[in-house]
């Protein structure tokens, strides 16, 4: 019967030529310098050239648009060179399916709608912290005028582990093209209304993960956010998520805060905002479920941290991006030594050419407690087709 | 609420381009349930100014003739969204992005406007397109031009 189901689907989606097909791709690459001063004033030097192509295609099954069939394969070249001192290099060849799944849209009457999608899609939470990857699996999205909801069901073990970052005790490195993430069954569910002047949002969030092996892992995540306009141009995201995580048989509780101000200025698409985040650390650990950071210069997971910081961006000319941003950031728990970790600076200038082309550049520091200095340069080019 | 939603950009785009033109022939356009290849050509030289009183569909075609969707077109039936979007992109002299500079046919014409906002994300190229969604395309790409 399923077998039979899918057949229609097949043909429905390919077979009809009023129906139609669209594609394109993209070309990435990216070239990152780390420079460090070591505490005893030697230097290490690392160069990361990151290499991306991508291919996608969209197949409509009805003439309105509503139910489509969605693919998309990447094709990942790393190579890794430690220049100071000299070592030798390392190459990652990686594929990935990023996308392939049906989407259903059906819109009913009074503005409500119902969304379903089948297969592989990206998931992220409301911090964009817990969650920020793919899953294999059923998401269902409803929205009317007076709430929305979201319901997922997913499993992770069919994910590539070299592009996604599942947060896991064991993180080996395997030199392969495709490596099988540990298997997690997902469970979502979010319910989020309107609420005052500005119609801003309220929103409760539970995340689920289950190993399911016996004495398997499980993390648990539970948040309550708020966000909007508090005056005209003068917008808020405020969350705190709980976390329960059974590792190796230990139960855990933990706690994130996240917390932004941000304010957009009448002219040039001028932007400025404060932000700060808190994960709890020590004997109630926050640890999330997808590997994110908190600086985009290096590794810094969401564990035992407390980060503040303002971001600056404009707009100053059709095209360009300019931003600035610093962090501080300490540990998320006083006791831990040394409770100041660092402080952080970067600038990023982008330049979209024609609509198909950008070019990025990207200079900054991480300044952390000990001697070490981390400089971070980065070039970055896509091209879309 | 529709009609409503609707009168804005007719206004704009009658009050912007179609001063010398028949009302009958507008009238008639809108009547139609789904813009066909002649009416789309008709109301694409017609705002870029390339022809004045053309009374025949047929003739509005033959202007466009060289266009890609548009050589072996027929006046009479129904224009594809991707085709309409070459058309207004050759007929406002908006030149596009990196790729339909190159390629200069109706896919990257389509994915052009869909990029910018101008068509839906959830557009098909290939669809028919009903005369007042064609005008209220119009409007949205010609002010975008005119802010540029």
């Amino acid at each position: 019967m399923k077998n039979k189901l899918l057949l229609c689907i097949l043909v429905l989606a390919f077979s009809s030529p009023v129906f139609a097909f669209e594609g394109g791709g993209l070309i990435e690459t990216e070239i990152g310098f780390d420079i460090s001063k070591l505490p005893n004033n030697s230097t290490y030097n690392t160069l990361k050239n990151r290499n991306k192509a991508s291919l996608w295609l969209k197949q409509n099954m009805d003439k309105e648009g509503r139910y489509n069939f969605y693919a998309q394969t990447s094709y990942f070249f790393k190579a890794n060179q430690v220049l100071v001192p000299k070592e030798k290099s390392v190459f990652f060849h990686i594929a990935d399916v990023d996308l392939l799944k049906f989407s259903f849209f059906i819109p009913i009457e009074n503005k409500s709608s119902l969304n379903i999608e089948m297969g592989r899609s990206s998931f992220s939470d409301i911090t964009k912290i817990v969650s920020a990857q793919n899953y294999d699996g059923i998401f269902i999205r409803y929205k009317n005028p007076k709430f929305s909801g979201f319901w997922s069901f997913g499993y992770t073990g069919l994910l590539n582990s070299l592009t996604t970052f599942i947060e896991t005790e064991s993180r080996v490195k395997q030199n392969k093209v495709y490596s099988l993430a540990s298997g997690y069954l997902s469970l979502v569910s979010f319910f989020g209304i309107p609420l005052g002047k500005y119609r801003n949002s309220l929103n409760i969030e539970y995340l689920g993960f289950f190993e399911p092996k016996a004495s398997g892992n499980l993390k648990t995540y539970f948040t309550v956010s708020a966000d909007g306009i508090i005056v005209p141009r003068l917008l808020f995201i405020t969350s705190v998520t709980g976390s329960l995580i059974r590792k190796n048989e230990k139960l855990k509780g933990g706690v994130l805060i996240n917390a932004d101000l941000s304010y957009y200025f009448s002219s040039y698409g001028a932007k400025i905002s404060l932000h700060t985040q808190w994960a709890s650390g020590g004997k109630y650990g926050f640890e999330s479920f997808t590997r994110t950071n908190v600086s985009r210069q290096f590794s810094s997971p969401y564990k035992n941290v407390w980060n503040t910081g303002a971001k600056a961006s404009l707009k100053p000319v059709s095209g360009l991006y300019l931003e600035a941003l610093t962090n501080v950031l300490f540990n998320g728990e006083k006791s831990s030594e040394p409770f100041y970790r660092g402080i952080e600076w970067m600038t990023t200038l982008n330049y979209t050419i024609l609509n198909d082309i950008s070019l990025g550049f990207s200079l900054g520091q991480y300044i952390p407690n000990s001697a070490k200095v981390l400089t971070h340069i980065e070039l970055k080019g896509i091209m879309t087709f | 609420m529709d009609k409503k939603i609707f009168v804005l950009p007719l206004f704009l785009f009658c009050a912007a381009f179609l001063t010398a033109q028949s009302a009958q022939k507008i009238d008639e356009i809108l009547q139609s349930p789904v813009l066909t290849n002649g009416q789309a050509c008709y109301l694409a030289g017609t705002a870029a100014g390339i022809f004045e009183d053309i009374n025949s569909y047929s003739e509005a075609l033959d202007s466009f003739k060289h266009l890609k969707g548009f050589k072996d077109a027929d006046a009479g039936t129904s224009v594809r969204l991707d085709a309409f979007s070459h058309l207004i992109l050759k007929a406002s002299g908006i030149k596009g992005d990196l790729w339909y500079r190159a390629a200069n046919n109706p896919y990257y014409a389509f994915r052009f406007l869909k990029m910018i906002g101008i068509i839906e994300q959830n557009a098909v190229p290939s669809s028919s397109i009903s005369p007042r969604d064609a005008l209220i395309i119009f409007t949205k790409l010609t002010g975008d031009k005119n802010e540029k």
